[in-house]
């Protein structure tokens, strides 16, 4: 019986998992993941594709401000730049989809030096700040230079084929996500078993020290903004796809919101936190839609004109209890009860 | 016995291809699924999504009463995207897999735009009218229709109106207020189309968020430039707020707004500001002789407190259920997607009761019910008159 955690070696203590059980249950999630097109209609998949690109967004947004300890409320704007690269370079540029994609990647990972490099000396709230700063001057160019981006009239998107896929199909959708989100979070935790990894935490967890310690914060910096840029950016030409019209609508201050509810409550500085609080705030307003459903008919008449609020209201309230009560949030939760069944009944 | 089952086992396999085959979406020997897609819980446009439901509850009724579609019962599904595009698909999506038959409103502004992917490609008849969004039907899309006259239209009608008989011997300087985004650039375009038309002094446009609560610092821009026509480009309680801050500075102006500016909330906060003011339309008004049968219907079939809550956007949503209802009713027992669509761009006229002329769409116009009416309200009584005929601009 397994009891406790006693490393020997240090190619073992940097493995993904050392143990087997976590594999299984991993292969099973993922055999699950694949046969869940053949059982849900196109509502379920839609959903299921918005969890996929959500946890790929969530999980930049984490190895910037969960790993690397930088708050960023752009988020919106990376993504609103990665989407939008995507769609004008297909729409407008004839660009192949397959070139398009990555570039909407590297175009926010680029943006993200304009924001980085001025927020070196930044920290906590002020960073906050000038993140959401940016987000604010992405959406408003996106608004006003309308012979680039449309305007407000947002791009449509007809050519989806990818390698000899179209992505306007559903299932080829999230197949696509799934295996995007399955090498971003290979690609994610790898580098946090790298040196780089280790220096974002170092600087996360008190970059004085670190730099103490022979931590160049500027290089690390910029890398954390440019990679987490990077994968946020992806997830906004995902969005291209996934919409086939985009719109600066989406791009909403809420939706930066929303990306920080992810990480928190799925548990900060985790990239499984990051997919499960991706999927846990994705399907939070459905849960309360159907749970609105089964109150008396007056009740929920009441409450169904007020989803929208009542949706916000829970997602401040799930923040608050987390934060007051699991700090380490959602994979926290799942870390305290693995722990407690393998040492039952030493366990307390 | 070995031969029989297999024949046993061809024959049912032949039926069911072929009720699969027959079989539409939505469609059953008893009833015909409509889906609808309205912002529910947008804190601006939730009240204008449950005067639509109240638009389509109405033609509903009034049509099972009769009997249904060819003796199928209509039933409607309705479903909040929050005035979010993402939404919207997501809504659709989801009424698709509940088994919809076709669509009677798909949200509004970006909202259209983002279902027409699926909506072509599922060739789902819809009848946009909640918002006109002109990409919708130019170009044309089989299965896609729309009515109503584009805000550029409904704007520029009654800027024609206030410049010819309002002005009494007053210069015409125009001003537009607008918000910024795809509905506030069709705004934009009436002012830019009536300048060019009527050679108007203008000043220059000023753009806002959606949401912005005080519209100081715009009016005063637009006094200072002395403007005596203002379009006041807000959906819902902006215009009321942009009169406010023109009553303090005692501006004497004409405003033009879209056809929300008819809404009973919005005239009522317009009341202190005392200024009449005009809208557009291509609906009869609520009142008229031309929406008498719909409020009377709408008497019959809804409660009380949902009679109180109508307003131009139920007609126009009763309108646009009643021409997809006939569309199916003329495509007999056979009920299919392609048949409905055939049969609204067949040219043939649609009857919408009075509250719009006669509708009819072609091959190549998926669009109808374009010309619009200038009404005139007085904000101190709340009475409002249509003040032109249906005209086409």
């Amino acid at each position: 019986m397994r009891t406790g955690n006693h490393i020997e070696s240090y190619p073992r203590h940097i493995s993904l998992s050392d143990n087997p059980v976590v594999w299984f249950w991993l292969v099973a999630l993922m055999a699950a993941m694949i046969v869940l097109p053949a059982f849900s209609g196109l509502f379920v998949l839609g959903l299921a594709i918005r969890i996929l690109i959500a946890a790929v967004g969530a999980i930049g947004l984490n190895l910037l401000t969960g790993s690397t300890g930088q708050i960023s409320l752009g988020q919106s704007g990376f993504l609103a730049a990665g989407c939008y690269t995507t769609g004008l370079l297909i729409a407008d540029y004839n660009w192949p989809p397959e070139l398009a994609l990555p570039m909407s990647g590297i175009v926010a990972a680029a943006l993200s030096f304009l924001v980085g490099i001025p927020s070196l000396r930044l920290k906590g709230l002020y960073l906050a700040i000038t993140t959401l700063a940016f987000s604010f001057i992405i959406t408003q160019f996106l608004l006003f230079a309308e012979p680039i981006t449309h305007g407000p009239y947002g791009v449509r998107i007809e050519d989806t084929v990818l390698f000899g896929f179209d992505l306007a199909d559903p299932t080829t959708m999230y197949y696509f996500c799934l295996g995007i989100l399955v090498l971003v979070t290979l690609g994610v935790l790898n580098i946090m078993r790298t040196r780089v990894g280790r220096a974002f935490n170092a600087i996360r967890d008190q970059d004085i020290a670190a730099r103490a310690m022979g931590i160049n914060l500027t290089t690390y910096k910029l890398t954390a903004f440019a990679a987490s840029s990077f994968i946020v950016g992806l997830a906004g030409g995902l969005m291209a796809f996934q919409f086939r019209f985009i719109n600066v609508d989406i791009f909403s201050v809420t939706l930066a919101i929303e990306a920080l509810a992810m990480i928190i409550v799925g548990g900060l500085g985790s990239v499984a936190g990051a997919i499960i609080g991706a999927a846990f705030i994705i399907l939070l307003p459905e849960f309360v839609g159907d749970a609105i459903g089964l109150l008396p008919a007056g009740i929920s008449d009441v409450l169904a004109r007020g989803a929208l609020e009542i949706k916000g209201l829970l997602i401040g309230l799930v923040i608050i209890l987390t934060l007051r009560l699991e700090p380490d949030g959602l994979i926290g939760v799942w870390r305290n009860l693995k722990r407690y069944w393998s040492r039952w009944p030493l366990s307390v | 016995m070995k031969m029989l089952f297999r024949k046993a086992l061809l024959a049912a396999g032949v039926s069911l291809f072929a009720t699969g085959a027959m079989a539409e979406q939505g469609v059953t020997d008893t009833e015909v699924v409509f889906g609808n897609i309205v912002p529910l819980t947008h804190p601006v446009t939730a009240s204008l999504a449950y005067q639509v439901i109240y638009g389509n509850t109405v033609a509903a009724a009034e049509w099972n009463e009769k009997g249904g579609i060819n003796g199928r019962k209509i039933v409607i599904k309705d479903e909040d995207d929050a005035y979010v595009p993402a939404n919207t698909v997501q809504a659709l999506q989801k009424l698709i897999d509940e088994g919809v038959f076709a669509m009677l409103t798909t949200g509004a502004g970006a909202g259209v735009a983002a279902t027409l992917p699926i909506l072509e490609e599922q060739a789902i008849p819809t009848m946009v009218n909640f918002s006109p969004y002109e990409p919708a039907v130019n170009p044309v899309k089989p299965s896609i229709f729309m009515i109503g006259a584009s805000y550029e239209d409904l704007l520029f009608g009654e800027i024609k109106y206030i410049v010819e008989n309002k002005m009494d011997g007053k210069t015409p300087k125009i001003g537009v207020i607008r918000q910024d985004d795809d509905f506030g650039k069709q705004v934009e375009t009436a002012f830019t189309r009536a300048i060019k038309d009527f050679g108007l002094d203008y000043a220059d446009p000023l753009t806002f968020k959606r949401g912005q609560k005080d519209f100081g610092a715009e009016i005063l821009k637009m006094r200072a430039a002395g403007v005596n026509i203002l379009i006041a480009g807000g959906v819902t309680s902006e215009i009321p707020a942009m009169a406010k801050e023109a009553a303090k500075f005692k501006m004497d102006l004409q405003i033009a707004t879209v056809p929300t500016g008819q809404l009973t909330p919005i005239v009522k906060l317009m009341q202190p500001t005392g200024f009449t003011y005009f809208s557009g339309d291509y609906v009869s008004p609520l009142g008229s002789k031309g929406a008498e049968h719909f409020e009377a219907m709408a008497n019959k079939y809804l409660k009380e407190d949902e009679v109180k809550g109508l307003s131009r956007y139920s007609l126009t949503a009763y309108a646009a259920s009643l021409i997809m209802f006939q569309a199916a009713e003329a495509c007999g027992k056979d009920l299919t997607r392609a048949c409905i669509s055939e049969k609204l761009a067949s040219g043939e006229k649609f009857e919408t009761n009075g509250v719009t002329q006669p509708i009819s769409f072609s091959a190549d116009k998926h669009i109808a019910a374009t010309a619009t009416l200038v009404v005139e309200i007085d904000s101190k009584t709340g009475a409002s008159k249509a003040v032109t005929e249906l005209m086409d601009f």
